[in-house]
């Protein structure tokens, strides 16, 4: 999201690019896994956790690149308030992180397309890894069960007051 | 009223001592007005029973405060044969009545006014000479040209000279020789003063009478201080913005009067909650509502001890004199920036617009001292509100590294972080109280005088009177105890308990209308009698020594 | 070697506290949060060198979740809680946020005076047109129309017009940001920090609990067509065609700020002479 393969020319660029993917989507997944606990969706707020530390591995292996100026991702459509729902289930938890890995995945494949060189390669390098990573999260999503119909019914009104 | 404070300076620099209230009507400009004034040898602290002298440059309106001017048959009326009959309020009184064409006297002199011949008379028949007013009037009329002064001296001359054929009342006699040094303060000057010897150096505030004097006073001192006052857009701004500049660490300040503390009661509740030491002096007026603006009166006591929700303790003080606004409002700052935590000043109009002559106050050590923080061991959190043994928490102040935190109104956990456990509630409640009960005070908690098993307990500017009836008294063979509590609140049962320790017989002297201070007492002490006698009255009719004396030798 | 200098670059990070929001997932504060934290470290500022003040709301919980100083006051009174820190310690950076109920209702007349007094402090107002804490009550910026329990059919009231108000009152910054665009929210923030005088932000930051017909405004937003402008009358004249969409910021004024000297040029002693007789 937002994050285009445009401005993306050299490997001092790629590689910046590369940082602000993880870095933001640790720091997002992080933040995610904490609102979830708040809101006692202890399941959902787990699988944000475990992806949060998963980010946060990848990160400690990145190189410093300088990011583009403008660069920008998202885990999730921070404008979209149907984006995340506080009683959302693990699956769903589990399709946010698939659509992610699938976007940085298509953002790296743009970037080899449209470059050469060291970039080019650099490029299918991270694309490949990130195809792994959407193999690993494909099959948690299999794994997970889906949500019953019915799982964003509210009994309960919001509680809040000061 | 020029003229009033006129006589006041002139009997100062002539040595003696005395005040001045006024009282006026509700018109902007040119609404009826009265100089109340009191002359003396010796320091004076409240209105006597009644004026030997009353001297009318006119009569409308007068019976609206007809009220506040007693007289009795020994006084003398002055009125101007041009102002025309002495109204029947007035006249009521039995007083002697002579006739001073002071208008006419003041034509004959090119410039003159007829309240210079009124000051000239008047300081001939209470024995003050002319000579005295040769300073005064160039001090007034400072800004204006020289034949104004001329003029001025050469008609307070004419009305003394045409007062000699008068027969005089009262005489001030000769002043003490020796004198110490002596100032001339109002009650709002003198608790604006005692604020920046405090140590405030913020105030935030919105126009009120009585309080906007005290307002006018120290801004532009505040200006050579290195402070700074703002008006604020009303009483709610106010009090958040001397919370946020105390927050900042900065001692601060904001005064207002009923209608304003109304106001301000929930963020003076913040100041609890948060823990951030603010001073409201509330300059009392006649209530409720709009009340009477510019009349005295002490009914604020309730809504400053109770008027906060939930259970909020903080400071309550009340100075009990013009000379005792400066210690008490200087006090109330030390107190509040030590135990961090709101403290309301209750003047009132009486004790605020009262300018007094007064021996120069001592130096006080009081100033604002907060405990802070200025940095940590590393990897240890700062914690705002730890409960400590005095139960005070050293403050950060914004700029100290690695000290951030969050001061809340919420109920909080020791870091500041808002919780709603009981366990916490309880321990912050335990830790605001016991840092206010624990506090040691000292002596300046109440004006404890006297001997006896009487004792008459009020508080406030009708201590004044109240001293001066027990003296009354006591040439009458009465002895009797004066307890004025200056720190209401917290309550101090203990010394209240020494103080009051045998007494048999105790009257309550209070200007409101449903006796606050009476109950107040009742719920927060244990009075040594039951027999417990209540004198109150409204305001705005001042208690006066005389009345309190009577009460007390009908006892007898 | 001063050890300000030395000290190691902040990233936004930084300035997040240990504190978890208590907000819906997914609501609009989060973002804003970042995008706070965000210029910060952009500004270079160290976290002990700023303060952030709020009322109360959803929003207004929002300074505990800094590492910054932070003051929670009571409800509406976060802008002369800030005035009086700023006009006390002028070299802090000072921040005042909240909800348009805290900014536009309860503390309106706030509102109007800051601008108009024109101290150097943001504002940051997260707008969702309700009242998010109380449970869903309509605000002053809410939609005639919108039907809510305690305004069953809708309060028929035309809403308040927080870019209007601000720049007709005095303002020397108004900006209008959506909290779906962090970075440009980010760097808008920045921008009012550096920015002299008073600096009004709205940030349109949809309420997920209240208002979930807010998610239309992703797709209405749109950047302004024009740059900022620093013509007062300009700035008005293009917020009459304003539809409520445009982000960006609209005016940049050259006010001086207000701020009283604090400079001393004599002691508490020294004033005892004009009493003295
Ligand atoms: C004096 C006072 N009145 C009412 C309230 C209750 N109250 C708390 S928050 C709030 C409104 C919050 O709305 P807004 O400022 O828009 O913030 P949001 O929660 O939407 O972020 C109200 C009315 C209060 N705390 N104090
Ligand atoms: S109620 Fe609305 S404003 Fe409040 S936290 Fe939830 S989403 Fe945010």
């Amino acid at each position: 999201m937002t994050g285009g393969a445009e401005g993306i020319d050299t490997v001092e660029d790629l590689l910046g690019a590369r940082q602000i993917i993880e870095e933001s989507s640790a720091e997002q997944y992080e933040e995610l896994a904490d609102s979830f606990e708040m809101s006692n969706n202890v399941e959902t707020a787990e699988v944000f956790k475990w992806l949060a530390e998963w980010e946060g591995e990848h990160l400690m292996s990145a190189a410093n690149g300088a990011p583009p100026p403008g660069f920008q991702w998202f885990v999730y459509d921070p404008g979209d308030p149907e984006a995340v729902h506080y009683l959302m289930r693990p699956y769903h938890a589990w399709e946010i992180a698939l659509t992610n890995e699938e976007r940085s995945l298509a953002f790296f494949q743009a970037v080899a397309e449209r470059t050469s060189g060291d970039v080019r390669d650099l490029a299918w390098q991270l694309a490949e890894r990130e195809q792994e990573h959407v193999r690993l999260i494909r099959d948690r999503l299999a794994a997970t069960p889906e949500p019953e119909p019915g799982w964003d019914d509210d009994l309960d009104p919001p509680n809040y007051d000061m | 009223m020029t003229a009033g404070s006129m006589l006041l300076d002139a009997a100062a620099h002539a040595g003696f001592y005395g005040l001045m209230g006024r009282t006026s009507g509700p018109q902007i400009r040119g609404g009826e007005a009265a100089a109340l004034l009191r002359l003396s040898p010796v320091p004076v602290e409240a209105p006597d029973d009644h004026f030997d002298i009353l001297l009318a440059i006119d009569w409308l309106n007068v019976q609206r405060f007809a009220a506040e001017l007693p007289l009795t048959p020994d006084s003398l009326i002055i009125t101007d044969p041009d102002a025309g009959e002495v109204p029947a309020a007035i006249a009521a009184y039995g007083a002697r009545i002579v006739e001073l064409p002071m208008k006419e006297l003041a034509k004959k002199i090119p410039g003159g006014r007829a309240n210079m011949i009124a000051l000239g008379a008047v300081a001939e028949l209470v024995g003050l000479p002319v000579s005295a007013f040769t300073e005064t009037l160039g001090k007034a009329l400072k800004k204006k040209r020289q034949d104004a002064l001329e003029a001025s001296i050469a008609a307070v001359n004419a009305g003394a000279e045409a007062a000699k054929a008068l027969q005089a009342t009262a005489r001030l006699g000769v002043p003490q020789g020796d004198l110490p040094p002596r100032w001339a303060i109002t009650g709002n000057s003198a608790a604006g003063y005692g604020a920046i010897r405090g140590g405030v150096r913020f105030v935030a505030a919105y126009p009120i009478t009585p309080a906007t004097e005290m307002l006018e006073w120290m801004a532009p001192a505040l200006q050579k201080v290195g402070g700074a006052l703002v008006q604020a857009e009303d009483e709610l701004a106010s009090i958040n913005m001397a919370i946020g500049a105390s927050f900042g660490g900065t001692p601060s300040l904001t005064a207002t009067s009923g209608p304003g503390l109304a106001l301000m009661i929930e963020a003076i509740g913040l100041a609890v909650a948060s823990e951030t030491p603010v001073v409201v002096v509330d300059v009392m007026r006649g209530g409720p509502s709009t009340g009477i603006p510019t009349k005295t009166e002490q009914s604020d006591l309730n809504i400053a001890l109770y008027g906060l929700h939930g259970d909020a303790p903080h400071l309550v003080l009340a100075p009990t004199s013009v000379a005792d606004c400066l210690f008490t409002t200087q006090w109330a700052v030390h107190l509040a920036e030590a135990v961090q935590c709101p403290a309301i000043v209750l003047s009132d109009q009486s004790m605020a617009q009262t300018r007094a002559v007064i021996d120069r106050p001592a130096d006080l050590a009081f100033v604002a001292r907060r405990e802070t923080v200025s940095a940590l061991a590393a990897e240890e959190t700062y914690k705002r509100y730890a409960l400590t043994g005095t139960g005070v928490s050293p403050m950060a102040i914004p700029g100290t590294p690695g000290c951030q935190y969050t001061a809340d109104g919420l109920e909080h956990s020791e870091t500041g972080s808002p919780s709603s456990q009981a366990s916490d509630h309880l321990a912050q409640l335990d830790k605001r109280l016991h840092k206010l009960t624990d506090y040691q005070y000292g002596d300046h908690w109440a004006v404890v005088e006297g001997e006896g098993d009487v004792a008459v307990l009020t508080w406030g500017s009708t201590t004044g009177a109240v001293r001066e009836a027990l003296a009354l008294a006591q040439a009458d063979g009465l002895k009797a105890r004066l307890v004025a509590p200056r720190l209401l609140y917290p309550a101090q049962p203990e010394k209240m308990a020494e103080a009051l320790d045998g007494v048999k017989r105790i009257l309550v002297v209070e200007q409101s209308h449903l006796g606050q201070f009476h109950k107040y007492l009742r719920a927060e002490y244990d009075l040594p009698t039951r027999d417990v006698t209540l004198f109150n009255r409204p305001g705005p009719l001042p208690m006066r020594p005389g009345e309190i004396r009577q009460r007390l030798l009908s006892w007898r | 070697m001063d050890s300000k200098t030395a000290a190691p670059a902040l990233t936004a990070k930084d300035f997040k506290s240990d504190l978890k929001p208590v907000w819906c997932p997914g609501c609009g504060d989060f973002t804003v949060l970042s995008s706070i934290t965000k210029a910060l470290a952009e500004l270079g500022l160290r976290p002990e060198e700023v303060a952030v003040v709020s009322g109360i709301g959803c929003s207004s919980r929002l300074p505990a979740y800094l590492n910054t100083y932070g003051f929670h006051g009571v409800h509406g009174r976060a802008l002369p809680t800030a005035a009086g820190l700023k006009l006390s310690r002028p070299e802090l950076t000072v921040l005042a946020a909240g909800g348009d109920g805290d900014g536009y209702s309860i503390g309106g007349n706030h509102f109007l005076h800051a601008a108009r007094r024109n101290a150097d402090f943001t504002y940051v107002v997260m707008d969702n047109r309700v009242y998010g804490m109380t449970k869903g009550q309509p605000s002053p910026t809410t939609e005639p129309d919108w039907d809510s329990a305690l305004t069953p059919g809708g309060t028929g009231l035309s809403p308040f017009r927080p870019l209007v108000i601000a720049l007709a009152s005095g303002a020397n910054f108004v900006a209008r940001a959506f909290s779906g665009d962090p970075n440009g929210t980010a760097e808008i923030i920045a921008e009012a920090i550096k920015h002299p005088g008073f600096s009004f932000i709205e940030v349109m930051s949809p309420c997920v609990t209240f208002r979930d017909e807010q998610r239309q405004w992703k797709t209405q937003v749109r950047p302004s067509p024009v740059p900022a402008t620093s013509d007062r009358s300009q700035a008005a004249r293009r917020l009459m065609t304003d539809d409520g969409f445009n982000i960006g910021i609209l005016f940049k004024g050259d006010r001086t700020p207000y701020q009283p000297p604090l400079r001393a040029r004599m002691t508490a002693a020294d004033l005892e002479a004009e009493f003295a007789l």
